[in-house]
């Protein structure tokens, strides 16, 4: 019995290490291989982009067909490993991915695939290239979850999903509130834990969640023309700019355009969380359709978007919206004289969805044709301007779909964005690095662990936006808040005009039971 | 030799139950109908299955729909739905006889069954019932055959297989397995340990809903807890699901009450002492014909007619089979808005819309013509179905994506999408969706065939089907409207000269809105149209108004009002003359002779004059 056991200890450690001499002698590359010449068609498309260090393994799927399938991934600072596979999918293994990118933070990296048929010998495919920069990616990003219908809606959800591991967890889903209507989840700084969230349909009111405190708060007032639509967290958390809008659709018998979101009117409120109250300016609630506020970095601007008022004859094609700015002063709250950034008179085009960079150095935004909910228009491109000389231009991130909802990360290296490229419908994250200079890389789709995921869902990646780390409330509590009834916001009685478009001024009858 | 022939009557007698069982559902329910009602689908995805095992509960409908995908044939449905009973049968045989005599355990057996009989009656029930039944009864089973072994291992047992079931079943499955598992207990009480397990059966519970209700974004209380028994806004259970759900329970607690208080009783002992000595085959077969003729009863106490037509009349208009349509539409209740849009949609297509619309009685007016007023999740792909007739593709698309949103896998759904794409060049966008729907082997055919097309394009611009809705195609762009679809129809014809269909739904509209002015403006139309003569109706309403507009000649070109028409509106007039213009006692008389008239519609029928509203549940 003894012997056996000294036979069968020799025997495997005889297999052991013959099993790693192979290992160190060859990774698995094939020796004799014909090189094709050919770049290989992968799915999603990983050529001569830039990803961060803190990225999820870049896990891909090669279109071209062959029986076997080995992927080389080498780097100057790091030594190779070999996938072998007879599956199409590449599928990265965690640990040795996390290494061996942040080995090669800051450098080039490449893919070398090498394929081999039945009959023939290996093939090898010219080789990816991409750049790993050593600037990180917040680690979550915030979406919501909605099926293509534009008037109806059955399930939708706020996600979360980690852009380091791929995991996606619910945060709120509509299955605990009644099925109702959820979206423009908005964050303060990209903190976790300022967080807000509307919820349209009953049990109706925005859910705010900050200091470990849930409050569910009506924003509408009597004075109001809607409840806060398009939220932008003012930096300093107290502050919150709103639009209040009367939005309205219509559908497209012949065009490349399925809808037309548009507003009959549309103004521009901020929300005190510490007061409770919404307060307005004459200049924020003109006539005119002003929109899609957002903060500067510092709170000392607010830019939004404003269009000609309203007139039901008007086509379609002529309602365009310029981009200004008001300068604000946080501690006294006092608003100085709109300045207009860009026009849609210089441009061509509309402009919506304006996005500050965090160290305020550019502005991201959105044209299209005409209107401003661009997400439903195929020409909406980006572009980017240098608020220091306060020059535009195209990002060569665009393609010939719709792309728009476009969200800075707290270091202002990255950009995210929906893009409707894959397929023409369904509106997928992709993300940019955008250099010191603002000049943006190669978009690249957000991974998921199986190549194949995109291919059966049938939900959009609506407004996604970078949050620094997990939010970690539970849905639980979310959705009993929006159970136990809102909060009404009051309107500030130190201003005399109302939020109704056209900053009427409020008459003293008013005023009076305002102040009551 | 006796036990041998009881053997043999049970076989025998378990073969007729499911004989007839299978006949009843091919015959008389139909699986086509079910899967056409359910629109199930099922794809051999990674992506699709692990989606169903993200929330509690998710996987019992991952294996509904596996199941339901078979019933899109008549035999291949009736046989699966046969071996679910079945298998419902003997597993649960197996656990009856823990508790019953073999004899009573073998009837008892067929309980779950008939209750499953009237259940899948319904075309909207699926699987999802059978099978947290099935998995919660094997967990007792597993449970019920633990050998004596240590309390922990038997502990550590129960947390497992509750999660297990939670996770894959949901709350149903964990409520129907804890009652059988205390029931158990209670009944055999065979371990020293029976206080523990009946404790700690419910602090595993709660705390398996604490948990999940806490850290789950996917379910509330209410669903944890209930699952599939918790209704929704849009998910009514049906009262049946409740009872399949507890009988059993309930028995067992039958069972365990009776061993405790009864079996020791007098009566009962009193009784058992008189009962023959001598067993005979009589209580057999007095309790095989009970049970048989009780599954006869649930035959014919569950099968619905009228529900099975209902389903039908969309069916057949799915495939275009317009003279089903009309036979149905004759046999099926007239205040439904849904039978009336499938019967003018039929009539449509028959060329009889205008000649034949007033036999049937269009109680709900307009609203049985167009469905977009009150639009609802009932209504989205029949909005869908009438645009794509009449080419006005990207409106139906529109629908279709709206009834995507409640229907997300719904074939139906997603062919109708594939289609319109097609039809409008977004080929990206319906490769998608083709994609999709051929991981699904019962598409493949279909998905097969579309995919040639994206091989040859020359296969799609010959597509007579294609070719017609994109000759229909408007050209310039206008906006849509849901509450006046009458200005789509309108620009439809007006812009396109061929679209015969959107031209003859306008003047039925006109006609079932009173709307003679309309007829009026766009009379020209039918010559532009090549009319050869007037359809009945349109004669109908000219002369009554020209009878009410002396003042406003209207020039009827080549065409006249038919003799026919003229002397019945002579006659109707007469008949109204009669009764000194008092149409309330008139209405027998003219309804014997004038019921399929347009006058008797506008006079009698029409919501406008009855001034009865359409009553339409849910909008969103």
């Amino acid at each position: 019995m003894k012997k056996i056991t000294k036979y069968l200890i020799i025997v495997v450690a005889v297999l052991a290490v013959l099993i790693l001499a192979r290992r160190l002698s060859s990774p698995g590359i094939p020796v004799d291989c014909v090189k094709n010449g050919r770049i290989p068609e992968i799915f999603p498309d990983y050529t001569d982009i830039t990803v961060p260090v803190n990225i999820a393994p870049l896990n891909f799927k090669i279109i071209n067909k062959a029986k076997k399938f080995r992927v080389s991934f080498s780097g100057s600072k790091c030594k190779a490993f070999v996938i072998k596979t007879k599956e199409n999918k590449v599928i990265i293994p965690e640990r040795k991915w996390r290494k061996f990118i942040k080995s090669n933070s800051n450098d080039s990296i490449s893919i070398q695939i090498y394929a081999k048929n039945n009959n023939s010998g290996w093939e090898q495919y010219k080789t990816i290239r991409l750049f790993i920069a050593s600037d990180k990616m917040d680690s979550y990003i915030v979406f919501r979850h909605i099926n293509t219908g534009y008037i109806l809606w059955e399930k939708m959800g706020i996600f979360q999903h980690n852009i380091e591991n791929y995991k996606k967890t619910p945060i709120l889903l509509n299955e605990r509130t009644d099925r109702n209507c959820m979206n423009c989840h908005t964050f303060c700084n990209q903190n976790p834990g300022q967080m807000l969230i509307h919820l349209r349909t009953p049990p109706s009111g925005t859910i705010l969640y900050k200091d470990n405190e849930v409050k569910f708060i009506n924003t509408g007032t009597p004075y109001t023309m809607s409840a806060g639509v398009y939220p932008s967290w003012h930096p300093d958390g107290n502050l919150i700019a709103f639009s209040v809008n009367l939005i309205n659709q219509q559908f497209h018998a012949a065009s490349q355009r399925n809808i037309y979101v548009f507003d009959r009117a549309s103004d521009i409120v901020v929300y005190d969380i510490d007061l409770n109250e919404v307060t307005t300016c004459p200049e924020l609630s003109t006539k005119s359709l002003e929109n899609l506020p957002a903060w500067s970095p510092d709170g000392k601007f607010l830019y939004y978007i404003s269009g000609v008022p309203y007139d039901k004859k008007m086509p379609d094609s002529l309602v365009k919206y310029d981009l200004l700015r008001i300068p604000f002063d946080a501690q006294y709250k006092k608003w100085g004289k709109p300045d207009t950034i860009l026009t849609a008179k210089e441009t061509g085009q509309s402009i919506s969805f304006p996005e500050i960079s965090p160290d305020g150095r550019f502005l991201i935004f959105c044209m299209a044709q005409y209107g401003y909910f661009n997400i439903h228009s195929p020409g909406s491109d980006l572009y980017i301007m240098d608020l220091e000389n306060m020059n535009y231009s195209k990002l060569p991130v665009n393609s010939n779909y719709t792309e728009s909802f476009h969200s800075w990360s707290s270091n202002s290296r990255w950009l995210l964005f929906v893009s409707k490229r894959l397929d023409g419908l369904y509106s997928r994250v992709f993300f940019s690095h955008i250099d010191t200079a603002g000049n943006a890389s190669k978009p690249f789709l957000l991974p998921q662990k199986d190549p194949d995921y995109y291919e059966t869902l049938l939900l959009n990646y609506n407004r996604p936006v970078f949050v620094k780390n997990k939010i970690k409330i539970s849905a639980n509590k979310l959705s009993k808040k929006a159970f136990s009834g809102t909060v009404n916001a009051t309107f500030d009685k130190n201003v005399n005009i109302d939020a109704l478009s056209g900053a009427t001024r409020i008459s003293s009858d008013a005023m009076y039971q305002l102040a009551d | 030799m006796q036990r041998n022939i009881i053997s043999i009557i049970k076989i025998v007698f378990s073969i007729l139950f499911f004989v007839a069982s299978f006949l009843y559902f091919s015959i008389y329910i139909d699986p086509t109908v079910i899967y056409y009602k359910q629109q199930p689908l099922f794809l051999f995805d990674y992506q699709f299955i692990i989606k169903y095992l993200s929330f509690p509960g998710g996987f019992s409908t991952c294996l509904s729909l596996f199941t339901s995908q078979f019933l899109f044939s008549k035999w291949a449905g009736a046989v699966v739905i046969t071996i679910f009973f079945y298998v419902i049968s003997v597993i649960s045989l197996s656990l009856f006889k823990r508790f019953f005599s073999e004899k009573t355990s073998f009837f008892l057996q067929f309980i779950p069954v008939i209750l499953l009989i009237h259940l899948h009656s319904n075309y909207e029930y699926d699987f999802r019932g059978g099978y947290i039944y099935l998995f919660s009864i094997l967990a007792c089973l597993a449970y019920l055959k633990l050998p004596k072994i240590s309390l922990s291992i038997k502990v550590l047992f129960l947390i497992v297989i509750n999660i297990i079931l939670f996770a894959l079943f949901g709350g149903t499955a964990l409520l129907l397995f804890s009652l059988l598992v205390i029931l158990s207990e209670l009944y055999f009480r065979n371990t020293r340990y029976f206080w523990v397990i009946m404790l700690l059966q419910p602090i595993i519970i709660i705390s398996i809903l604490f948990i999940s209700i806490n850290t789950s974004a996917y379910i509330n209380f209410n669903m944890a807890l209930w699952g599939i028994l918790h209704p929704e806004t849009h998910y009514k259970p049906l009262k049946l699901l409740y009872v399949f759900i507890f009988f059993l329970p309930l028995f067992l607690l039958v069972k365990v009450v009776f061993k405790k208080y009864l079996k020791t009783s007098y009566l009962y002992n009193q009784y058992k002492s008189n009962l023959p000595g001598k067993r005979n085959y009589f209580s057999l077969l007095l309790f095989i014909v009970l049970l048989f003729a009780t599954e006869i009863f649930a035959f014919k106490f569950s099968y619905k007619q009228e529900d099975k037509k209902f389903i039908q009349i969309h069916q057949f208009a799915d495939d275009h089979n317009w003279k089903m349509v009309l036979k149905l539409g004759k046999e099926l209740p007239y205040h439904d808005r849904r039978v009336l849009f499938q019967v003018n949609r039929a009539l449509c297509h028959q060329n009889q819309l205008l000649d034949k619309a007033f036999s049937y009685v269009q109680f709900c007016g307009d609203h049985g013509l167009l469905l977009t007023k009150h639009y609802n999740r009932q209504v989205l792909m029949l909005i869908s179905d009438l645009y794509f007739d009449m080419g006005h593709i990207k409106e139906s698309l529109h629908w279709a994506y709206e009834a995507q949103t409640i229907y997300d896998y719904s074939p139906e759904v997603i062919k109708r999408i594939i289609i319109n794409n097609i039809i409008l060049g977004e080929y990206t966008i319906a490769n998608k969706f083709l994609i999709i729907l051929s991981k699904s082997p019962v598409h493949k055919s279909w998905t097969g065939k579309c995919k040639k097309y994206f091989k040859d394009e020359s296969l799609i611009t010959n597509d007579p089907l294609i070719a017609e809705k994109r000759r229909l195609l408007p050209i310039e762009d206008f906006h849509t409207s849901t509450k006046n679809p009458q200005n789509d129809l309108k620009k439809l014809f007006i812009e396109n000269v061929n679209n015969k269909m959107a031209f003859e739904y306008f003047i039925a509209y006109a006609l079932l809105t009173h709307d003679l002015s309309s007829l009026a403006v766009y009379f020209d139309y039918f010559e532009k149209l090549n009319y050869t003569l007037l359809p009945v109706h349109v004669e109908e309403a000219i002369i009554l108004f020209i009878t009410l507009n002396n003042n406003y000649p209207l020039n009827l070109g080549k065409y006249s009002i038919s003799e026919l028409t003229q002397k019945r509106f002579i006659e109707y007039s007469k008949i109204l003359m009669k009764y000194k213009h008092n149409s309330k006692i008139a209405e027998m008389e003219l309804h014997r002779y004038f019921h399929d008239t347009f006058w008797f519609y506008i006079h009698y029928i029409s919501p406008i004059t009855t001034k009865r509203e359409i009553q339409v549940k849910n909008l969103k």
